[in-house]
């Protein structure tokens, strides 16, 4: 029988072989040739970011670039007409806007007596799950939509940096321990970010998870609600917000601090925690009445422990990012 | 210092109010409107404000890739901007200036490689959020172009040393840039809009607003804002008009 730490452990190493099937094409307007080129084909983590791909993709399309002079760095990524962010992972993106269904965790328990971590791994049912198709571009650069990434890879290191330090004030009230990693260790925490080595980053993780004298507060989420969701108390937007490109909707980032207990000393779960902050779309603390919190394409149960689903399942910046999808 | 969602909220309705209560003093001023809005959920403080003539004329002057056109000199070029000052002379800190750099090389090169027909800017919009995770104000700002059709779809923000320049006229000489730790401006997403904003990150924040306020036990949040706008606003040439500070204030 497996312990407490072991099952997290486990959990967590099925969160970190979560990958999905990429298959990214030039965009028409940026290829020299008039049939398509052929697509790059990648199966890649969905805790890592679609950045570090540059590169490669731009070795891959070189060829078929109507101006190759372009630097790597300026292309961008987009799925149905939506720029894709990059400082979100993979795996948020794909759960945000690809539309495909959740993995019910709860219903394949009951039905199948399958645990929680295999459903997570994605593998299951004996489906195969389609690539998700991307389009890569090279020139008309989306400047009010993305943040442009520069050559060094610095854009992505402070926006991952940001994240980690809001992470840590969000866990201890403040941001001191990060701020006191080594550059010997900070620098490996990035490493182990961008080579998706998971033994790596637990070395200089468990440092942020376990600071000597500052006990664990509140944990670090995010929660993600498209509002082409119906929302019975949403405001109107601004009119001069609403322009071309936000076909898929607005998406809504809800935060709020999660406190590890209840006032009644019981856990927090994550039934509670959605219930406390969006009662309006989570009526109920243990059922998922109209809408689903979706984590690594599972449906989360609502009974799932806050910080054993931190420690499990967290993305490497230290946020659970979750994505609220309506039933029905 | 921290302040709470709920007297954040009663803070920028007051403020809103006494602007309103004031608008007839102000119609001259640099604060063309303020608003209260509630957008998905998030509610904020919206300040458009009107940029100088001269600022923007000089700060053309430096930079190739905005082309200057005529300037719309309905601006008072005689304006005094000067108190600012005081927030220009702390060391940078290293990281942020190469953070400076580095985004400014990225982002010169999108607006050589994209703009078509540049005007400069004439009006900034200061929207002030809530920080969840913090508990302190947060700054976000972005430039707009009066005349809607000159402005192409798809502009990028300005880079930072072109920002700082609309927007801090005395720190146009790179050492008197207004920055420190309160006004280091970074590219965020806007929380509101999704869209890309510059920002004055608030980790600093409630630090510095603790040492500036040390001496006083509570605040009513009018004066909390008061004293976060001289602290983070100003670095980022957000200052409240005299007549609205005595209003706003409670002490």
């Amino acid at each position: 029988m497996p312990t407490h730490v072991e099952r997290i452990t486990s959990l967590q190493s099925k969160t970190w072989s979560g990958s999905l099937a990429l298959e990214i094409r030039l965009a028409a307007s940026d290829c020299r040739t008039y049939n398509e080129s052929e697509p790059y084909l990648i199966q890649y983590p969905r805790l890592s970011y679609v950045a570090f791909l540059l590169p490669r993709l731009h070795a891959f399309f070189a060829a078929s670039l109507i101006n190759p002079e372009v630097p790597a760095h300026e292309a961008w990524l987009s799925f149905e007409d939506v720029p894709l962010k990059w400082h979100y992972p993979l795996g948020l993106l794909y759960d945000l806007l690809s539309g495909a269904e959740p993995v019910d965790l709860e219903r394949s328990r009951r039905e199948e007596q399958l645990s929680a971590s295999q459903a997570t791994a994605g593998a299951s049912h004996g489906a195969v799950p389609i690539p998700w198709r991307l389009t890569i571009h090279y020139t008309d650069f989306p400047g009010d939509q993305l943040i442009q990434l520069d050559g060094a890879g610095r854009a992505m290191l402070d926006s991952f940096i940001n994240g980690v330090k809001e992470a840590d004030f969000i866990r201890n009230g403040s941001a001191r321990t990060v701020m006191s990693l080594s550059k010997d260790d900070s620098d490996k925490l990035w490493l182990a970010v961008q080579t998706h080595d998971m033994s790596l980053f637990n070395t200089i993780n468990t440092k942020l998870l376990n600071p000597p004298g500052l006990s664990l507060r509140h944990i670090p989420i995010k929660i993600y609600l498209p509002t082409s969701a119906t929302q019975p108390s949403a405001s109107e937007p601004i009119t001069e917000e609403t322009s071309a490109g936000h076909s898929a909707g607005h998406i809504r980032v809800v935060q709020s601090l999660v406190p590890l207990h209840l006032p009644s000393k019981q856990p927090q779960t994550l039934g509670t925690a959605l219930n406390d902050i969006l009662p309006t779309i989570f009526p109920s603390r243990r059922n998922p009445l109209l809408a689903q919190p979706v984590l690594h394409g599972a449906a989360v149960p609502m009974g799932a422990v806050m910080e054993d689903l931190s420690r499990a399942a967290a993305y490497t910046d230290g946020f659970l990012h979750v994505v609220v999808v309506m039933l029905g | 210092m921290s302040i709470t969602y709920e007297n954040f909220n009663e803070a920028i309705d007051t403020l809103h109010a006494r602007y309103h209560e004031q608008r007839d003093v102000h119609v001259h001023g640099d604060w063309l409107d303020v608003q209260v809005m509630d957008r998905y959920g998030v509610s904020l403080l919206r300040v458009t404000k009107r940029l100088h003539a001269a600022t923007a004329a000089a700060a053309t002057d430096e930079q190739q890739q905005w082309t200057s056109t005529a300037n719309p000199a309905d601006g008072d070029a005689g304006n005094d901007d000067g108190d600012d000052d005081d927030d220009g002379k702390e060391d940078v800190l290293q990281e942020v200036d190469t953070e400076v750099v580095v985004r400014a090389a990225a982002a010169t090169a999108t607006a050589t490689a994209t703009a078509t027909i540049q005007q400069q800017p004439s009006v900034v919009t200061y929207d002030l959020l809530h920080s969840p995770t913090y508990q302190v104000p947060v700054l976000y700002l972005t430039t707009q172009h009066q005349q809607q059709h000159t402005s192409p779809p798809g502009l990028p923000p300005p880079p930072p040393d072109e920002v700082y320049r609309l927007l801090v006229p005395a720190a146009h000489k790179p050492q008197m840039r207004a920055v420190g730790v309160m006004g280091a401006l970074t590219l965020a997403d806007h929380p509101a809009t999704g869209r890309p904003a510059y920002s004055v990150h608030p980790c600093r924040t409630q630090e510095a607003m603790r040492a500036v306020t040390a001496s006083r036990s509570s605040l009513w949040p009018e004066d909390y804002l008061l004293l976060w706008l001289g602290l983070v606003g100003a670095g980022v040439g957000l200052h409240v008009p005299v007549e609205l500070a005595r209003a706003l204030s409670r002490s």
